[in-house]
């Protein structure tokens, strides 16, 4: 009987199955590793092998005597191979489908689920898509901010710190411009400028906060313009190890921006900013001044720096024009620089 | 306190950068990107007992003379024009480079680096063209490597000497 000859050759079936390229592991169900016992065990549980009697003949019997006999008459030794395991092709594709149905079933049932999906991607309904997705991230969102608070607001905080300061800084720069572009000039004295406050209607709260805004010269480089050389400095902050090199890079940049962006013009360069430090320039026929500053200046300041620098060319034009690196004078050139530390 | 801009200038890649990082931080060679095409530095030098400071502009070269910016070359005191041995043409530049400097300032003071010696043979014909060069024009020569070092910090001593000269007929 069939079940027996199998029982006696299970490598054989086990290699008629290779043949066949049935994988093995959707015979044996997945937690088990299939052994060849195994297989053949689990066959012919489902497998009805009745049928298949005649057609399968006794391949390489382990202990029986006749086929001893018959190896003995020197026929030679059939290898244990398709060729021994003759079936109809009607009995291959039954077998398959035996082994295989659950299998093709779920596979089936997971193409139609793919193609669903596929055509869900598909389709142009994103806006479907999202809405079905936005509340669900919106929760996310909402419970992670809710959790940990500190850990978002640190996050954000390079973000919308520096942008919230910039703008505040601005608006109060936008207000001070404001309220002094309606007194005109703030360099009146206080008395005047109260009254003056009251006539123009400005308000006397926005007065009081132009008053208070901080303001504060840092550095004054007076320096060569051709060359870059740094004729003299001031610093309110203490000792500056690079100032000596500051008038090259100020006049580099300048020629770079000018050749850069507006070749053949006559321009120059006004102002830097980085965060709240500014450096403001002001450029004479010899000499400029570069003035670096934090917070909002009083009105007028920049026409200060002018009219100090062309006071300057006045009084000191000769010593100027002879600059060629040779140190100038302090006694000559600080008094003109000193009071714009004091503004 | 004395000081005097001093430019290095030259065709691409000649040794420039090189020879001001040689000189300023006694590093041959350091890797950034000048986007302005300028680099700034200064070297306080003691020449003849005199402190002198000098404030290094190292431009960016190109091909030849037409790619310096004009601009970065005002109110140089000083100027080194430096080639590289092993590209003949770098150093048949040289002149190019001493007639835009002069004509932007007549009274500099130029020094040539001939730079890249570490790579020549003694023999090698690129010196005899340099040195030619340098006698028609009557400007100082100097073989320098910025590799090795060789001769840089005479390059400098060199040309500070006769910025200070210069002072003293001044
Ligand atoms: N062998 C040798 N290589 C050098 C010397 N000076 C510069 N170099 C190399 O030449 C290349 C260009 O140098 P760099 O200083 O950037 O030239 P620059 O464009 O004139 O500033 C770099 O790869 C340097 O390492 C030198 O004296 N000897
Ligand atoms: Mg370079």
């Amino acid at each position: 009987m069939a079940y027996q000859t199998l029982e006696r050759d299970n490598n054989t079936l086990l290699a008629w199955l290779l043949a066949q390229e049935i994988p093995l592991n959707l015979v044996a169900p997945p937690q088990v590793t299939p052994t060849p016992d195994l297989t053949v065990a689990l066959l012919t549980e489902a497998l009805d092998f009745s049928g298949l009697d005649a057609s399968c003949p006794p391949l390489k019997p382990q202990s029986s005597p006749q086929a001893e006999g018959l190896a003995s008459l020197g026929e030679p030794e059939r290898p244990a191979a398709l060729e021994t395991f003759p079936l109809s092709s009607a009995e291959m594709e039954k077998l398959r489908e035996l082994v295989l149905i659950a299998e093709r079933q779920r596979i089936a049932k997971l193409e139609a689920q793919v193609s669903q999906l596929q055509r869900q991607l598909d389709s142009d309904d994103s806006e479907e898509m999202i809405a079905s997705f936005k509340p669900v991230i919106a929760e996310i969102i909402a419970a992670r901010v809710r959790e940990s608070q500190d850990d978002v607001a640190e996050a954000l905080y390079p973000v919308i710190g520096k942008s919230v300061r910039r703008a505040v800084a601005q608006a109060i720069r936008d207000l001070a411009r404001g309220v002094d572009a309606a007194m005109r000039r703030s360099l009146y004295p206080q008395p005047v400028r109260k009254l003056m406050q009251r006539m123009r209607g400005i308000d006397a709260e926005d007065a009081a906060l132009r008053d208070l805004l901080p303001f504060q010269v840092h550095e004054i480089f007076l320096i060569h313009q051709e060359s870059g050389l740094l004729i003299h400095h001031l610093s309110a902050v203490g000792t500056l190890s690079d100032a000596d090199l500051i008038g090259g890079m100020l006049s580099a940049i300048r020629s770079y921006v000018q050749e850069s962006f507006a070749p053949g013009t006559e321009g120059t360069l006004e102002e830097i900013r980085y965060g709240d430090l500014r450096i403001m320039m002001v450029e004479g026929s010899i000499a400029s001044l570069a003035v670096v500053l934090q917070g909002t200046e009083p009105a007028g300041f920049q026409s200060l720096l002018l009219e100090q620098v062309s006071t300057l060319h006045n009084a000191c034009g000769r010593d100027l024009r002879a600059f060629d690196g040779n140190p100038l004078s302090a006694s000559t050139i600080l008094p003109f620089l000193k009071p714009l530390l004091e503004v | 306190m004395i000081q005097r801009k001093v430019c290095l200038v030259g065709d691409f890649a000649v040794g420039k950068t090189s020879l001001f990082s040689r000189f300023v931080y006694n590093r041959f060679s350091e890797s950034y990107m000048t986007t302005i095409g300028v680099r700034l530095q200064r070297k306080v030098m003691l020449v003849e007992g005199q402190e002198l400071t000098l404030i290094l502009w190292d431009t960016e070269g190109g091909q030849d003379s037409t790619a310096v910016k004009r601009t970065y070359l005002g109110g140089a005191g000083g100027a080194i024009v430096v080639c590289d041995l092993t590209r003949e043409s770098s150093i048949r530049h040289w002149p190019d480079y001493i007639q835009l400097l002069r004509q932007i300032n007549p009274t500099i003071l130029l020094t040539l680096a001939a730079n890249k010696v570490d790579l020549l043979s003694p023999t090698h014909p690129h010196r005899t063209l340099a040195q030619q060069i340098a006698q028609e024009a009557k400007i100082p020569l100097i073989f320098t490597s910025a590799n090795t070092g060789e001769q840089v910090e005479n390059l400098f001593q060199t040309l500070a000497k006769e910025l200070l000269r210069a002072e003293v007929f001044h």
